[in-house]
């Protein structure tokens, strides 16, 4: 039987829900469509002539509304069963979303606005993020022009670039008005007004504050801020600098000892900070001491330099402690630390050739380009070859792809593993792309190659291509750790110099010029960019010596300063206007007691360097002072079997400790103290009091 | 377990800063700090200490406070629900005693929040603010030190057991109120001198010390930090009455049995020593519980075998029920503020490995004493505890609630290093009223 | 092993073909007349009725729900079971008489809209729903006898086993669950998925326990025995199928998926025997035509194709 229909009966019925349409497909066709003809929203802006498209115009509405933030639809999970990607990261996934899934059910492309994607955010039917969407806006005038256009995902405009104005400002007053304002440009050649689409995220609210109606930025507070500008995928900072009132200064008299101390101070300038005065002799080898090498200097040496009258002696003293066994070790320490070096136990002979390779190549000073090289190219026997205990510091490829980001990239792709980063130009295909390379590299106590290695991409759920961050796709059949030490090594890369310049800053002046140190990314940006980059061409000029650019930075006036601060500096904490008093770290403050003390302790594991009240009763009455001080063959025991004057011991204990002489006034006290009781537990408690100190247990 | 996380510090970078700050030389700067005046009290008679129980790793909302008997096996989960002492209100089967007593407890089925990672997680539920680059806020327990100085020498801000802190604990606040931990197994070492070292020489030592960091201008530098420290510890161990504060010896076998004694991460003898420290003037006590992060076998929270004193549930139970009726029977539950809380819930459907990952959407927080009405559920979670269904209550939200339990106004300003006034609660908070009795 | 059954894929006439467009709503299930004559789609215009082979329009019948989601004839071809809804509003089925394409009764009942209906014989149906639950329906009572919750999200895709008390449900909470009608809970759910599951077929075959597929967002199909639980194999595509239909007696099994192709899968073999882009978009719906050995594909922009699919071995 075939089916037959009763066309008549059908048309006639006109209150039947139900109506046929010719049976012609095209001339059906034309009288459907202009039987749906749409009743438009109410008040509503005229639409646009252009072409709406859905990267650039649709998803800043979504983005600007706040639907693809973290705690929305943009959560790893979705809400309420529709998800986008974070701040609209990938927009093909995002299309899916919208006019695909469920049935294509978010978009009525018959009724435009009766689209879900309308009536849910303006809560005309339950949202359970409440109403967003106001129908008279512009937003959602947006949303239902491109609804009307047929909801088209027609990537015929890229966006080039995201300019804000301004990008960087010193204001002249605090609470002055500035008007933010944005603009996008477009591969066609299209230029657009976007301030109205780019969200201001001041990071510090209290400092900067962002008008709710137009995007008006005032600072409040004096100092460097910045502002996040966000529009579709893009971030820029905007830097907002206002400087405090100061007195006028001299700034031409300052000391430029090298680049360093002319960026450092350009900047204070430009802020009206002054910097606080040069260190005395005794200060900066104490300071340069412990940063170099870890260690202080014995009293005999301390008196030494203090009498040295060579104009070059700082100089002198830089090179002889770089070229020293302690800076060996010591800056080995830095390496273990960060590469993630974990001793295991049973793996001894993996952990000694470990070392050992670090340490020679720290003590030769070898190229920190072939020691990266090293360590990713590295295969053999963990057991004799050191460096291949780099693939032994993690347990996967995507953990190795995350430290070898965090430290020779200075980057955290880590936050690409599950959507891209939010605050970056890292995808998920950088990540699992960057792992992929890893997952080549067999693990075992024999590192080799191992083709067949693979992680899975959770997207495509397939095996994740390799990939060179932000770079080439590569082939499966490449020498694979070999373009990534290529790449990452080549003189023009853009992070590896910066990164590890930027770490041995760090551990010299207390603080990043970019902070935290993996975490360099165009919204975090320097404190002192043009430092950056002129310590890091320097860096690779000098055949990427870390002693060259550690003697850089130590023999410049601002390393130099003063750890007091004045009235202008007491606040600043980031532009090196004084230098930052910083703990010595647990190893070497333990070394320092013992330097002092004169005698090891029988279990130096036992001292652990805690915080705050427990290490003060710790000090106060446990073993590792108390058990010490006056033993068999300390210092102060042989100072005293030998007979000598409490003014002398005193002395001495402060060349070992505090790397200077009493001032007369300590002087003095000190005798006074001495005179009231008896002298041997007067010394114990004195050399307990320096040890315990605050000039003791910091560097400064 | 480390756990990374996306956009801010891993646990490593926590820890340092909280190493740093521990010695007063932090990256705000120091001392300066003013306390807030606490402007025109909400309550008469305000809680007098607060003890936290921290489950540290996200407790299950699931499976312990609000469980969904009605729901299909994969969202109901392993463990049963049973009712308590309030008709209409069931929790999970294994806090046997503790529903015998839920007429004194008030629970929060609607917290909500958007940061589903241990560290941010941590850091919001405990400072009631979200991480921010741009300043370290101070945990509850900080604040709470910095406004009340406590009775006694003993500090105002201890953690007992410590913990793996993802939150430098004082935050932009001096060093001083970073809490004190107590080792875990609850002794405090170095309290007893050592040899000859006897009172007087520990007083000049002070003295000595003093004098060094006047001369070095250490002090101006940091006025408060070491040396608050150091104060700190030469009260502590000339106070006879301190030092037996944490003297758990000191309790009977039964008391130490009622709290449980083994396993289950400590969290008994936590709350017996929090007891101890309450009851001397400690204005702020937390006790920190760990291995809640149940990505697999949730069932293990559940007792395994008859003898079985490790698992988390019964523990939790035994300590939670022994505190709040200890409390109750001294007199002191009226004036201490117990909070039971974690960093987030857990995924409302099983995962393949019979565990639950991190879910912050909805979860459950317990209040009780300290002039909480006991015996109410304040809102409620949606037919599978997926989200939040009624009156949603944020990190911030409760905060501002417990500072105001504690006689604290949440709105009145606490102030940084460098003179910013930063609100003891972040602005737009909501004290929850129904909380109070 | 299963007869060898290499595919050619002969993709014939399309719907839509002069005008496709993404502006065109997608076409999201179909269904052919007993005889084959002609095949019935939806989208959100209506019910569309097409002549077969020659994919001829005959005309769309709107109906009064904006958003159709199922088509599904009765047994006897007499009428036709739509489902859809009013998005996060409601979700009703609506009977169309067949040939009269006249509407008939219609159901309401659910919370949102219906993804999914099936006939248990010719006056009873079951239908699932965006809302969580089952209902199953009486044409005679005209009215829901029966509630079944128990998933945990939307419940996308049903079948019935025909000659058993049973039928199968699955959606976006992952999971498969069997239901014996006379019990409220489900027999069994059935956990391996880790995507949501959008689609289940019936393997036509009548000895042995009764077989079923599932296709998921986990870019896999699975195979069942529900009635016992167990899983019996899977296959892993290379994107998500989105529909599925058997062909050629249970030997193989059409998949239409989200990157615009069908893949014809070997039962016996596990293994994909041809992979075909047919439509720019997602492949919502296939059905397999019940004489002619082609196939209908119907997806994004209102396209619908019919795919011969020819055995190399016959």
């Amino acid at each position: 039987m075939t089916a037959k229909i009763d066309w008549q009966r059908l048309t006639r019925r006109s209150d039947c829900h139900a109506r046929y349409q010719s049976r012609y497909a095209v001339a059906w066709y034309v009288v459907l469509l202009g039987q749906l003809a749409v009743v438009p929203l109410k008040a509503q802006e005229s639409p646009p002539s252009r072409t709406i498209d859905f990267t650039n115009d649709v998803i800043p509405v979504l983005t600007k509304m706040g639907c693809n933030a973290g705690a929305c639809h943009g959560a790893a999970l979705g809400r309420g069963g529709f998800r986008l990607s974070l701040y609209g990261g990938d927009s093909g996934a995002d299309y899916d979303s919208i006019v695909r899934q469920v049935g294509g059910r978010r978009v009525n492309l018959v009724a435009p606005d009766e689209s879900l994607l309308l009536r849910k955010p303006a809560e005309l039917v339950e949202h359970g993020g409440g109403p967003v969407l106001d129908i008279d806006s512009n937003a959602a005038g947006t949303l239902v022009e491109w609804l009307r256009q047929g909801a088209l995902r027609d990537p015929h405009q890229q966006l080039d670039r995201f300019e804000v104005s301004p990008n960087s400002l010193v204001v002249g007053s605090l609470d002055d008005a500035i008007a933010l304002e944005a603009t996008a440009y477009f591969s066609d050649g299209a230029r657009r007004d976007v301030t109205q689409w780019t969200i201001f995220t001041p990071e510090d609210p209290s400092a900067v504050s962002i008008g709710e109606t137009a995007p008006i930025a005032r600072v409040h507070r004096a100092g460097r801020h910045v502002v996040v500008a966000r529009y579709s995928t893009e971030v820029v900072p905007i830097e907002l600098v206002a400087p405090r009132d100061a007195s006028p200064r001299q700034w031409a008299d300052e000391p430029r000892l090298n680049f360093i101390d002319v960026h450092v101070l350009e900047k204070l300038r430009v802020l009206e900070i002054s910097p606080s005065p040069l260190i005395h002799d005794g200060t900066y080898l104490r300071r340069v001491s412990i940063d170099l090498t870890g260690k202080l200097p014995s009293p005999e040496f301390v008196q030494r330099f203090l009498e040295d009258e060579d104009p070059d002696k700082r100089k002198k003293l830089v090179e002889l402690l770089l070229q020293s066994d302690e800076f060996t070790s010591h800056w080995e320490r830095h390496l273990e630390d960060w590469l993630h070096f974990r001793e295991h136990p049973g793996e001894e002979l993996a952990n000694k050739a470990y070392r050992d390779w670090l340490t020679e190549q720290v003590r030769r000073d070898a190229s920190y380009q072939l020691l990266a090289r090293e360590l990713i190219m590295a295969s053999g026997d963990r057991h004799v070859v050191g460096a291949a205990s780099f693939y032994d510091a993690t347990v996967g490829p995507r953990e190795q792809a995350e430290l070898f980001s965090e430290l020779f990239m200075g980057c955290r792709l880590r936050c690409a593993n599950c959507h891209n980063h939010p605050l970056d130009r890292w995808t998920q295909n950088d990540y699992h792309g960057l792992a992929a390379i890893f997952a080549k590299v067999d693990r075992g106590r024999v590192v080799s190659d191992d083709p067949d290695g693979v992680v899975i991409h959770p997207t495509t759920r397939r095996p994740a291509v390799a990939r060179i961050p932000g770079g080439d796709w590569l082939d499966g059949d490449e020498n694979v750790r070999q373009r990534l030490a290529d790449w990452l090594t080549d003189r023009d890369n853009p992070f590896f110099a910066k990164a590890i310049v930027n770490r041995l800053w760090k551990q010299t002046m207390g603080r990043g010029l970019v902070e935290p140190v993996d975490d360099f990314r165009s919204t975090n940006p320097a404190t002192h960019p043009r430092l950056l980059n002129r310590l890091a061409e320097d860096f690779v000029d000098n055949g990427y010596s870390l002693r060259h650019t550690l003697r850089r930075i130590v023999l410049s006036a601002t390393y130099a300063r003063s750890s007091d601060p004045n009235q202008t500096n007491q606040d600043d904490e980031v532009f090196y206007s004084h230098a930052m008093r910083r703990p010595l770290l647990p190893s070497v403050l333990l070394g320092a007691m013992t330097d002092v003390i004169g005698v090891a302790d029988s279990n130096a594991d036992r001292m652990m360097v805690t915080t705050g009240l427990t290490h003060q009763l710790s000090l106060i009455n446990g073993p590792i002072l108390n058990a010490r001080i006056a033993a068999k063959g300390s210092r102060l025991a042989d100072r005293l079997n030998a007979g000598q004057a409490i003014a002398e011991i005193v002395d001495e204990f402060y060349l070992a400790g505090l790397c200077r002489h009493p001032t007369d006034s300590e002087h003095d006290h000190w005798m006074k103290q001495a005179a009231q009781s008896d002298p041997q537990r007067f010394l114990e408690d004195f050399a307990w009091g320096l040890l315990s100190s605050q000039e003791f247990s910091t560097n400064h | 377990m480390l756990s990374r996380c996306c956009d801010g510090f891993a646990r490593r970078d926590f820890v340092r800063v909280g190493a740093l700050t521990a010695f007063g030389l932090g990256s705000a700067s120091f001392g300066r700090m003013q306390r807030a005046r606490a402007q025109g009290l909400t309550r008469k008679h305000p809680a007098k200490s607060c003890i936290l129980i921290w489950l540290d790793g996200g407790p299950s909302h699931l499976d312990t406070f609000d469980p969904k008997p009605e729901a299909p096996s994969e969202v109901r989960g392993p463990l049963e629900a049973i009712r308590t002492n309030v008709a209409g209100i069931q929790i999970n089967e294994c806090l046997e005693q503790t529903s015998q007593m839920m007429d004194r407890l008030c629970l929060i089925r609607s917290m909500t929040s958007s940061l589903g990672e241990h560290n941010f997680g941590t850091h919001y539920l405990m400072t009631g603010y979200k991480p921010s680059p741009a300043l370290d806020y101070p945990t509850i327990g900080s604040t709470v030190a910095s406004l009340r100085q406590g009775s006694g020498v003993l500090p105002p801000f201890i953690s007992a057991p410590g913990f793996d802190a993802t939150v430098s604990g004082n935050g932009f606040l001096p060093a001083s109120f970073a809490p004190f931990v107590v080792g875990d197994d609850f002794r405090v070492r170095n309290l007893d001198f050592y040899n000859d070292v006897d009172l007087d020489r520990i007083h000049r030592r002070r003295e000595i010390v003093n004098a060094f960091d006047r001369f070095s201008k250490a002090q101006e530098a940091s006025p408060t930090a070491g040396d608050t420290d150091l104060a700190r510890a030469y009260d502590l161990i000339t106070s006879p009455d301190a030092k037996k504060a944490f003297d758990l010896s000191d309790e009977s076998t039964q008391t130490h049995q009622r709290y449980g004694r083994n396993g289950g991460n400590g969290l008994g003898q936590g709350c017996l020593l929090a007891r101890r420290l309450i009851e001397r003037g400690v204005p702020f006590v937390t006790v920190n519980g760990t291995g809640w992060d149940t990505h697999r076998n949730v069932i293990q929270l559940k007792k395994r075998f008859p003898s079985d004193q490790s698992a988390h549930l019964p523990s939790l139970d035994r300590a939670l029920s022994a505190l709040i009726g200890d409390l109750s029977d001294r007199g002191l539950l009226d004036e201490t503020l117990v909070i039971v809380m974690g960093e987030f819930g857990r995924t409302p459907k099983i995962n393949p490995a019979g565990g639950r990952d991190h879910w912050p959407n909805v979860f459950s927080v317990l209040l009780a004493g300290g002039g909480v009405r006991g015996g109410q559920v304040i809102g409620t979670s949606d037919a599978y505890g997926e989200f939040p269904k009624d009156n949603p209550v944020t990190p911030s939200d409760l905060s501002a609630t417990v500072f105001t339990l504690l006689g604290i106004d949440p709105t009145a300003e606490l102030h940084t290093g460098d003179g910013r006034p930063v609100r003891i609660a972040p602005d737009g908070a909501q004290v929850i009223e129904t909380v109070m009795g | 092993m299963g007869s060898r059954f290499a595919v050619r894929v002969l993709v014939s006439v399309a719907y839509f073909a002069s005008m496709a467009s993404t502006a065109e709503p997608p076409i999201t299930a179909i269904d052919f007349t007993r005889e084959g004559h002609q095949l019935v789609g939806v989208s959100q215009r209506g019910l569309h009725l097409l002549q077969w082979p020659e994919l001829e329009v005959i005309g769309v019948v709107q109906l009064p729900i904006p958003n159709l989601h199922a088509v599904s004839f009765s047994p006897d071809g007499t009428r036709i079971a739509v489902g859809g809804g009013s998005p996060a509003e409601e979700g009703r089925v609506q009977v169309v008489s067949w040939p009269e394409a006249q509407p008939g009764q219609t159901l309401h009942g659910h919370h949102d809209s219906v993804r999914a209906v099936a006939w248990l014989d010719n006056s009873d149906l079951v239908s699932a729903s965006i809302d969580q639950s089952v209902k199953r329906w009486s044409l005679v009572q005209q009215a829901s006898v029966a509630t079944l919750r128990g998933h945990s999200k939307s419940v996308d895709a049903l079948c019935a086993l025909r000659g058993t008390n049973f039928i199968v449900t699955a959606g976006v909470d992952q999971s498969l669950r069997v239901w014996d009608f006379d019990a409220e809970e489900p027999l069994r759910s059935l956990n391996q998925h880790t995507g949501p599951v959008h689609a289940l077929a019936v393997r036509p075959v009548q000895e042995g326990l009764p077989i079923i597929a599932s296709a998921s967002s986990d870019f896999t199909i699975r195979f069942w025995q529900p009635t016992i639980g167990r899983m019996i194999r899977y296959i892993r595509l290379s994107a998500a199928p989105l529909a599925i239909t058997w062909i050629n007696g249970g030997s193989h099994l059409v998949a239409g998926c989200d990157d615009g192709h069908i893949r014809v899968i070997d039962y016996d073999r596990l293994t994909v025997e041809n992979d075909q882009d047919v439509m720019d978009g997602w492949v919502y719906a296939v059905k397999a035509h019940p004489f002619d050995g082609s196939v209908a594909a119907a997806g994004s922009g209102g396209t619908l194709r019919r795919v011969q699919l020819k055995s190399l071995d016959r």
